[in-house]
């Protein structure tokens, strides 16, 4: 007896590269659970999941966005809202989700760590990509930052679904109190010190033992929740071990999926979207790679969100077709922007070229 | 005696009525004649003469000047134009002008309209923990409009004449809003959304008024602050003092009329 014989045309590798279209593969083959047009979500995570929410809400998604622009705050300036359900930039490891959830939920003190800018701006260290424009204060940073969380916490209590995009291992903490920066000090703003920053890459073991801790935050807080995770393709723009780059980029892609298939197996609550294999699996030929084959395009983007659709909103799928997922120029400009341009980390490797200014 | 021109928005009523009953002899039933307080009101000016006895009384120059305005490019409506000119010239010498032009920008402000919101005031610290903090960065973008429209008419005016200039700050806010028995302009606004916190509500005026005299004393222009004696112990305007929303009474003009002449005679 074959124990194969029986199984479906997805777990062969011949009959699922089979499709002509990457539409009719079902890389989500085996999900725990589908959603209904009118569940709410909230994102967050790495560049990648700027994509995610921004291509969910286009093509009709239910978006939540707990931290929304003040109609007193011009439209027209770097506030950096309505990027993210709540406005906390990107989040690259699960450490920094598991911290901003600690402090949004009163389980940590809330962590004030304020740089001044050259133009007087004050920058929230844990965000410095989420707030562009900065603040004029440090005590409106703080008030900013209080608020923020409570957001946060609004976010979670109010949401159905939380789906979170993990990109990196590797991060660097603060010395004293080891909470977790989502990029170099001084790459953005501020200044790193050898005696202040320190560097980390988060192990398997770590990363699984801080996605238990979220999971429980969010089902404690929330217990119909449902949170569906996915991996970044984005590789790592620069690494701080021994080691090649292209190198660490599979290690830390390697072991955040190991993590993510634990936690997936452990919570009943959580499950896994491939966005990750859409891209890098070798059905796509490749195509995705935005030039510099760090970055994707704009077009692995729309066709992983309408394999998302497709396979995990059904209501929604049906009132879409490929026509109507209009990709204007405008758009095309603005995915563009936020994948080479609005990654944090992006700024890194800007610090380290040289003649590159950073503010 | 100590002549003063004066020329300004609705907020100089009160200063009128306390002199001479104007709205009674010139059958104006509120202080908001033709349902508006706002850019498109009338500029008064004249002459009046005082005296240590508080004799208050209108020159015979006195007249209004209808419908003064000029629109910049903002659309933001200044009291600049060639007769405005032509009538700050007649005043050149050592007679003080004051100013009570505009001054009720801010009254929207005080309407419960948009999310709830607060921000952060270097004077005032309290704020309301759990709504979103404004940065004052953009609660500034929005005060310096309305700074502008009382500083660039008299930046224009310290620039033709060397008069003394003084300009007398409007009302703050009043106590008890919901008591006014003329909404004014806001009627609508104030049915439908109710008011903001008075906390609120001051500190965007005094925040205002703190901008508006940095502005004016850059250039020589004296400013006037509230009577104190019409401020209740939060630095609201006292219900006895105030008329309709957003302006006062005579009795405040009265107020104000001591406190004038005190500054003018040193």
């Amino acid at each position: 007896m074959n124990p194969y014989k029986n199984l479906p045309k997805e777990n062969f590798w011949s009959s699922s590269i089979s499709a002509e279209n990457i539409i009719d593969v079902d890389f989500d083959y085996g999900k725990k659970y589908q959603f209904a047009a009118a569940d709410i979500f909230a994102t967050a995570g790495s560049c990648f999941a700027q994509h995610f929410a921004k291509k969910l809400s286009e093509m009709g998604g239910h978006l939540l966005i707990t931290e929304e622009r003040h109609p007193l705050i011009p439209e027209d300036c770097d506030h950096g809202y309505n990027v993210f359900s709540a406005r906390y930039g990107n989040i690259y490891t699960v450490r920094q989700l598991l911290e901003l959830l600690e402090q949004a939920f009163g389980y940590r003190n809330t962590i004030y760590d304020f740089c001044k800018r050259k133009d007087g701006r004050i920058i929230d260290m844990l965000r410095p990509r989420a707030v562009p424009i900065g603040f004029a204060s440090v005590k409106q940073a703080m008030a900013d930052r209080n608020y923020h969380l409570s957001a946060v916490k609004s976010m979670i209590v109010t949401m159905n679904v939380f789906v979170f995009t993990i990109g990196l291992t590797e991060a660097w903490i603060n010395v004293d109190q080891e909470y977790c920066y989502p990029v170099l000090p001084g790459a953005v703003a501020g200044e790193y010190s050898p005696r202040k920053h320190k560097f980390i890459n988060y192990s398997f073991s770590e990363i699984v033992g801080d996605f238990t801790k979220v999971v429980n935050i969010i089902l404690s807080n929330n217990p119909k929740a449902r949170i569906l995770l996915t991996v970044s393709p984005v590789s790592l723009v620069a690494t701080y071990e021994k080691r090649n780059v292209i190198v660490s980029t599979i290690a830390s892609k390697s072991i955040i999926r190991a993590a993510v298939d634990k936690i997936v197996r452990d919570f009943d609550a959580v499950d896994y979207f491939p966005s990750y294999e859409i891209i890098i699996g070798s059905y796509s030929k490749g195509v995705y790679w935005a030039e510099d084959l760090r970055d994707v395009t704009e077009d692995a983007v729309n066709d992983v969100m309408q394999v998302f659709i497709k396979s995990r909103i059904p209501d929604i799928f049906h009132n879409i077709t490929n026509d109507h997922i209009v990709v204007t120029n405008d758009l095309n400009d603005d995915i563009r922007k936020a994948i080479t341009k609005e990654c944090d980390e992006m700024y890194l490797d800007a610090k380290i070229k040289p003649g590159n200014k950073i503010y | 005696m100590v002549d003063v021109c004066i020329l300004g928005h609705s907020h100089i009523i009160s200063v009128l009525d306390a002199i001479t009953d104007w709205r009674t002899k010139h059958e104006r039933e509120i202080v908001t004649q033709s349902d508006t307080f706002n850019l498109n009101c009338n500029v008064t000016n004249f002459a009046f003469g005082i005296n240590i006895h508080q004799k208050w009384h209108l020159s015979s120059t006195f007249k209004i000047i209808e419908n003064i305005k000029i629109k910049n490019k903002n659309n933001f409506e200044y009291v600049i134009n060639n007769i405005f000119l032509k009538i700050i010239k007649g005043w050149s010498g050592d007679i003080p002008i004051v100013s009570m032009l505009f001054g009720n920008e801010h009254a929207y402000a005080m309407i419960n309209s948009l999310p709830e919101y607060d921000f952060l005031d270097e004077e005032i610290h309290s704020y309301f923990n759990g709504v979103q903090i404004v940065d004052t960065t953009y609660i500034d973008l929005h005060i310096e409009k309305w700074v502008a429209a009382i500083y660039h008419p008299l930046r224009i005016i310290r620039g033709l004449v060397p008069n003394p200039l003084i300009h007398i700050l409007c009302p703050p806010p009043r106590e008890s809003p919901e008591l006014a028995d003329d909404l004014e302009i806001l009627i609508d606004l104030v049915r439908r959304y109710g008011f903001v916190s008075d906390s609120l509500r001051l500190k965007l005026y005094r925040r205002y008024c703190r901008k508006l005299t940095s502005a004016l004393t850059s250039i020589n222009c004296i400013v006037l602050t509230q009577p104190a004696d019409a401020l209740n112990i939060d630095g609201l305007l006292k219900l006895e003092y105030a008329e309709g929303l957003t302006h006062a009474n005579k009795y405040y003009g009265e107020l104000l009329l001591r406190d004038l002449e005190m500054l003018i005679k040193g």
